[in-house]
């Protein structure tokens, strides 16, 4: 039950995301600087921001991650 | 006098002192009505002044930007004070009240000595908000106040210096010439959560009750803001500062477990935001600053209200401990939904009609860098805040924690913030014509509205395909504040260990050679001592003759 929910979630969740990145078709986008005139520019680099930042997130975490009691006297 | 008694802010500030008498809390909420009224009533251009030795104090200068400010700050006043109805604490809501009274006079005040009396008060009382939470909130408290007293010296040492070598106290754009201005700048961003003292916002928030984080949340931030408005704009310094804020923020927010610190630091992401704002500037710029600063207040407020009812109504913070509340507390999880999609700035709610204004204001200074920045932060947004909130909280597993919506109250708080996030941002004219300067962007375009969805959902998408990377782990971060929270005390103990003890030996061994001459002094010079006995005549007379004769010698044979 709750996975064919799951299931439609993310069913129509897809089908959003495509109607987004193919609506570069048909609205124009003004672009200001050139690279977000790029085909669905703010698909993309939405996607790739969001990776780049959880990985440098990751990345701090390895060298600034302490167990919760750290400061505890 | 009469007419300062008639201050919105002072008002506020008296009536704060008498609200440990008051047992019917619902009067309570009439004092931000009354402050409202008084504000209201008074035209832009209004002055009280007070003649202070050879300076002239501005006690309330009103113009746009400072009403703008005012306003939402009694507004928050307004619904907190409804949320809080149910808080027992007498020295919280009390000292809240003084401390939004002091935040409104600093915004209203027109020279640089009343801005710094009201902006200590504001120190003090915020600290008492802290300290009303509970018994863990005593250090937290205690760096907090640390903090803000170290800022306020800096600024006293900036203000100080500013009267003397310009000689004035008019509190207007300050001389980027003046050394001193950059002092008074330091104690601003100090409260603004600028680096490296950021850690204060996300120490200290967290640790107050369910309800003194919503106080907490609006006010110092906000006012750092406005006077940043007023002083600097401009300054190109502030978009580097405010960038370190934006990213700073994301990312210990996506590795933070407790989902009041996770929306702390979103805080410092938010007036990251606005900081880039006023230092690029412009007309445009500076509207967005002031409308993301009247629309974050909001969400801000409504997004605490709603992890502060699951605190009070669970006891638990961490996102590990939390999940599934979506069943047991819906209107608590709708109204966290709509504060997250301001947030993230999803067309339709506040969020979207704001922040675009700062984004919009670097196309037209053709800052390529900079878009790209904020283009990829506002995707960060909705990654740490829009969705990771919302998604450990009310959904994730289901820890099967018994629950309910919060009591009437609090529900009708949040579903006032509620309705005004969705209200500014399908009707964006009515805040637009308060903001300070003309506005003529239009947000409502369908190319930015595509942009902007296909920029948030396809965060979505990554946020999902990555959840595995984001599970919480029982864990802090460390932050700048690690430099006196674990390394001062290494050095102190550095000294009260080692060092101390290195001294402790040498200074026992000067006392030591000391006692040791004192002894033979006393053996050889002392009543009894060879030297200091007294001699017998004969003896005297002896040598005497000796001492002659040798003197004889020396003489005859030099």
């Amino acid at each position: 039950m709750l996975n064919s929910t799951i299931k439609k979630l993310w069913i129509s969740f897809l089908f959003i995301l495509a109607i987004l990145f193919f609506s570069d078709l048909v609205i124009h986008r003004h672009d200001y600087f050139g690279v977000d005139g790029f085909f669905a520019f703010p698909s993309i680099y939405g996607f790739l921001s969001c990776i780049f930042l959880v990985f440098v997130s990751k990345a701090i975490g390895i060298f600034l991650k302490r167990p919760e009691d750290y400061y505890d006297e | 006098m009469t007419s300062s008694l008639l201050h919105p802010g002072m008002i506020l500030i008296l009536f704060g002192l008498f609200i440990p008498l008051i047992k019917n809390r619902l009067i309570v909420l009439l004092f931000p009505i009354a402050s409202f009224i008084i504000l209201f009533s008074l035209d832009n251009g209004t002055v009280i002044k007070l003649d202070y030795g050879n300076y002239e104090l501005v006690l309330l200068s009103i113009d746009k930007l400072s009403r703008l400010f005012s306003y939402i700050f009694l507004l928050i006043l307004f619904a907190t004070a409804i949320f809080s109805i149910n808080q027992d604490s007498k020295s919280e809501i009390s000292s809240a009240f003084v401390y939004v009274g002091s935040s409104i006079s600093v915004v209203l005040s027109g020279d640089l000595i009343t801005l710094f009396i009201f902006w200590e008060i504001m120190a003090i009382t915020s600290t008492i908000v802290i300290w009303s939470g509970s018994k863990q909130s005593y250090y937290p408290g205690i760096r907090y106040l640390a903090v803000h007293l170290l800022g306020g010296s800096i600024l006293l040492i900036g203000i100080i210096g500013y009267a003397n070598t310009t000689g004035t106290l008019a509190f207007g754009l300050m001389s980027p010439d003046n050394i001193f201005s950059y002092f008074v700048l330091a104690g601003f961003l100090i409260n603004a959560g600028a680096p490296p003292f950021s850690s204060w916002i996300p120490d200290a928030y967290p640790s107050a009750s369910w309800s003194g984080t919503v106080f907490l949340s609006a006010f110092t931030t906000k006012t750092a803001v406005y006077v940043l408005i007023v002083g600097y704009a401009g300054y190109q310094f502030l978009i580097y500062v405010g960038i370190f804020m934006i990213f700073y923020g994301i990312i210990f927010a996506i590795l933070e477990n407790d989902m009041r610190r996770i929306l702390s630091y979103s805080i410092v992401n938010q007036v990251g935001f606005m900081i880039v704002a006023v230092g690029i500037g412009t007309e445009i710029a500076i509207n967005g600053a002031s409308s993301h600063a009247f629309t974050h207040i909001i969400y801000k407020a409504l997004l605490l209200m709603s992890a502060g009812s699951v605190f009070y109504i669970t006891g638990r913070v961490k996102c590990t401990d939390l999940g599934g509340l979506y069943k047991t507390m819906p209107l608590t999880m709708i109204c966290g939904i709509i504060g997250a999609l301001s947030i993230s700035a999803f067309p339709l709610t506040s969020g979207f009609i704001s922040k675009s204004l700062t984004v919009q204001a670097t196309v037209y200074e053709e800052l390529k860098i900079l878009w790209l920045l904020l283009t990829m932060a506002s995707a960060g947004v909705f990654l740490h805040a829009g969705i990771k909130f919302p998604w450990f909280v009310f959904f994730q597993k289901d820890a099967k924690i018994k629950a309910e919506d919060p009591p009437k109250n609090m529900r009708f708080a949040m579903i006032l913030l509620s309705a005004l996030c969705i209200l500014i941002g399908v009707f964006p004219g009515a805040l637009y014509s308060i903001l300070p300067y003309d506005v003529k962007y239009v947000p409502y375009t369908l190319d930015h509205v595509s942009s902007q969805l296909q920029l948030l959902m396809f965060s979505g998408l990554a946020f999902f395909i990555l959840l595995k990377y984001l599970k919480r782990t029982l864990t802090i971060t460390l932050d700048f504040d690690w430099f006196w929270r674990k390394f001062g005390v290494l050095v102190v103990n550095l000294f009260d260990t080692y060092l101390l003890k290195k001294a402790q030996t040498l200074i026992q061994s000067i006392d030591n050679l000391g006692t040791q001459t004192i002894r033979s002094l006393h053996k050889h010079s002392g009543p009894s001592g060879m030297l200091g006995r007294s001699w017998s005549t004969g003896n005297m007379a002896l040598w005497t003759a000796i001492l002659l004769g040798l003197f004889l010698l020396f003489y005859l044979f030099a």
